[in-house]
């Protein structure tokens, strides 16, 4: 109903010319305009369209006399922004996972699997949320377990952080846009007869919740990697998983890991198809899950489920910032991390300057972090933004190997305020840290290839390789036109 | 011919001090002592007939979007208090289409007349700028701006009774800009409405017979397709297309 309120004309009369009086009185006349800020960073005079409506800038840190740079660093870095405009072009923003959510891959692999079209895979693309591998078993080195939730396509591949009920922060990316909250994801079961229990988590070893505690009941058994533990667990295996699932022991710290534990294998329709004592090594039918248990979990999947039972496999995801739940549809990706860097145009207070091995800068005394950097974020212009921070990319020799490399990056509230500098002015409103060290990638497609733009940093054999990540970010061909036939 | 001149005179006077209190009502509202907004309740926009926050006061909670307001009220809007904690998005024409205007969350902001001709409210300020969440599940939706603002049209596929092609045909109806393909089947686009003709591209002038968005995808129209899109089918592979 509309509401009339008191009119005041005098006093907003009297108070507005009063207002005008005094801004344009000598005495309150304005300061003399701020002096520019100064900054340690240089724009790119070439901006790289890559596509309509995707553009990649680029800037440099200053480099002195000696080659080093001003912020006690042997090197400059580099800062590369994507941004992504949807009124600009047929594009869309979407995370992938790869042929395989159990799996790792390097971003450029995730990006070429999009599509067997080279004209249609990803203009841009960068690394997505934190992860960890699973400690053994058979190609552990290539497996990857979700640190928070993610989901592609409206189907949930790893659960929230609990955090006291106050969830983990993350990107909801739908409309081509992301949208950064805190999430709880809620995941249920309910058994033939109605029987409800409240299940653990997807996609990962039963038993080990990596970097987080999925639940109160969780807890750290150590902080290098970070890792928990529950021996009273049920997760849940998408059909996208790709690898047979876990046997028990996938991590012999852990003794949870080793219960054998009950396996449960669920068709495309809900309809139980298989139970067995024990678990591992079977391969997620399509359109159906596997769901594990151990412990409590694993008894009530033995009391409960038998073969053509049907099966309810729910999950929820509640927007804790807003107290709404988010339909889970297949318009819906999220991608995760746990900070914030920016919101609503500012730093968040409780944003941390952390970094996970910070070193002794150029001057031999004060420490910097070379941590590289990754961001999602929105500009104040609507348009989604991909950020790296790194060091400059290094060549790789005359046989293709990196056998040097420039590994450079930033703490993490240093990053922020880097994305937030006036001096650079990127308009950034909202950004979220994702994966970074050396998960920290960009791809994008100049125009046939796709192309790295951040220097690889972790080393093996003597080689330095991009990492394979657990999921990745990126700007999509949405549509095409079809050649007449 | 001198009364006529002495009316153009005090008509001139009047007028430069409406225009004076006005300017002064509009590009000062943060410096006038306003009402502050005081009444304007929790958890609510609060959008009114007046500057500064006074007038007529309609209140709106954070879950009451409008694509269009009232006669009595559509354009009529001068001040607002954003009391929720969403951004609020108020666009110059209906269906959050025009000239967009943000209010972050705690604040107020100021219109001129006819500014403000929709509204909603997001958790995120980059989504003041799609309009794509209006379009229902497993419906193809079209609109009239890119990114999926101004009218939309949900499209209820039917088979043409003389093509046999599974989709809509718009006629003269407005043409898409840009278009959620909210459904689990690829969609075609025509230029013509019966489901034919084709495009030229003017880059490399290759003949496209179809324009193809695919399932789940919400896109802008680019060229040489926008304002040029007819009628669609929906296929389950892009071979069925034309």
């Amino acid at each position: 109903m509309p509401v009339t309120n008191r009119l005041r004309p005098w006093v907003a009369v009297a108070a507005a010319l009063g207002a005008a009086l005094t801004l344009t009185s000598p005495a309150a006349r304005a300061d003399e305009p701020a002096p520019a800020p100064t900054s340690n960073w240089t724009k790119d005079t070439t901006v790289d369209t890559i596509t309509a409506g995707v553009t990649r800038t680029t800037w440099h840190e200053k480099v002195l006399a000696d080659g080093t740079s001003p912020e006690n660093r042997a090197k400059p870095r580099i800062l590369q922004i994507v941004e992504i405009d949807p009124t600009a072009g047929a594009l869309t923003l979407e995370s992938t996972i790869g042929t395989s959510g159990g799996s790792a891959e390097k971003v450029i692999d995730q990006l070429t699997e999009v599509s067997d079209t080279p004209a249609r895979r990803p203009y841009a693309g960068v690394n997505g949320g934190l992860f960890q591998p699973e400690p053994a078993g058979a190609g552990a080195a290539d497996t990857a377990a979700h640190s928070s939730v993610s989901a592609t396509d409206g189907v949930l591949h790893s659960s929230s952080c609990w955090n006291d009920g106050k969830g983990s922060t993350g990107a909801v990316i739908q409309y081509g846009t992301p949208y950064i909250t805190k999430l709880l994801t809620y995941l249920e079961l309910t058994g033939p007869s109605g029987e409800t229990v409240r299940f653990d988590d997807f996609n990962r070893t039963p038993g080990r919740p990596p970097h987080c505690a999925r639940d109160d009941e969780d807890t750290r058994v150590s902080t290098k990697p970070s890792v928990y533990t529950d021996p009273d667990e049920i997760v849940v295996f998408t059909d996208d998983y790709g690898l047979p699932v876990p046997k028990p022991g996938t991590d012999p710290n852990i003794a949870a890991t080793a219960d054998p534990g009950f396996e449960v294998v669920v068709d495309a329709h809900g309809v139980v198809t298989k139970v067995r004592e024990g678990r591992g090594g079977t391969i997620v039918p399509a359109g159906g899950r596997i769901i594990q248990g151990i412990g409590t979990g694993a008894q009530w999947l033995r009391d409960r489920l038998a073969v053509d039972d049907r099966v309810t496999i729910g999950q929820r995801l509640r927007d804790v910032t807003l107290a709404r739940d988010i339909p889970l549809d297949d318009s819906v990706d999220v991608v995760s991390s746990f900070h914030q860097l920016l919101r609503d145009g500012s730093i968040p207070d409780e944003l941390r300057n952390t970094c996970s091995e910070p070193r002794t800068g150029k001057d031999g005394t004060t420490p910097i972090c070379i941590d590289s950097r990754t961001a999602l974020g929105t500009n104040v212009y609507g348009r989604t933004v991909l950020v790296t921070l790194s060091g400059e990319t290094v060549p790789p020799d005359s046989t293709g190997k990196y056998t040097q490399t420039n590994e450079d990056g930033a703490y993490l509230r240093d990053f922020a305020t880097l994305l937030n500098d006036p001096a650079l002015n990127l308009r950034i409103i909202d950004a979220i840290n994702l994966d970074g060290g050396g998960s920290t990638t960009l791809v994008t497609r100049p125009t046939t290839g796709l192309t790295v733009n951040t220097p690889p940093t972790d080393r093996v054999n003597g080689e330095y390789v991009h990492r394979k990540v657990a999921d990745s970010v990126y700007a999509g061909v949405g549509s095409y036109g079809m050649y007449a036939k | 011919m001198t009364d006529f001149r002495f009316d153009l005179r005090r008509g001139a006077l009047i007028t430069a001090v409406l225009a004076l209190l006005c300017s002064v009502f509009y590009v000062l509202p943060a410096n006038a002592e306003p009402t502050d907004y005081a009444d304007c309740p929790a958890a609510t926009l609060c959008l009114y007939s007046g500057p500064d926050g006074t007038g007529v006061r309609q209140d709106f909670t954070d879950r009451q979007n409008l694509e269009g307001y009232e006669p009595a009220w559509d354009g009529k809007i001068l001040s607002a208090k954003n009391n929720t904690a969403l951004w609020a998005c108020v666009y110059g024409d209906p269906a959050y289409g025009g000239v967009l205007q943000t209010v972050k969350p705690g604040n107020p902001d100021a219109y001129a007349p006819g500014a403000v001709r929709s509204h909603k409210l997001v958790p995120t300020r980059a989504r003041c700028f799609t309009g794509y969440e209006r379009c229902p599940d497993n419906r193809v939706c079209t609109f009239t701006e890119p990114n999926g603002r101004g009218a939309m049209t949900v499209h209820l596929p039917k088979t043409d009774p003389v093509t046999q092609n599974y989709g809509n045909s718009y006629g003269t109806g407005p043409m898409p800009k840009s278009v959620w393909n909210h459904t689990q089947k690829h969609v075609c686009f025509y230029p013509e409405p019966t489901f034919s003709g084709g495009w030229t591209d003017k880059a490399d002038s290759k003949r496209y017979g179809a324009y193809v968005v695919l399932r789940g995808n919400s896109i802008t129209v680019p060229e040489p397709f926008v304002t040029s899109l007819r009628s669609h089918e929906l296929v389950d592979g892009t071979a069925a297309c034309q």
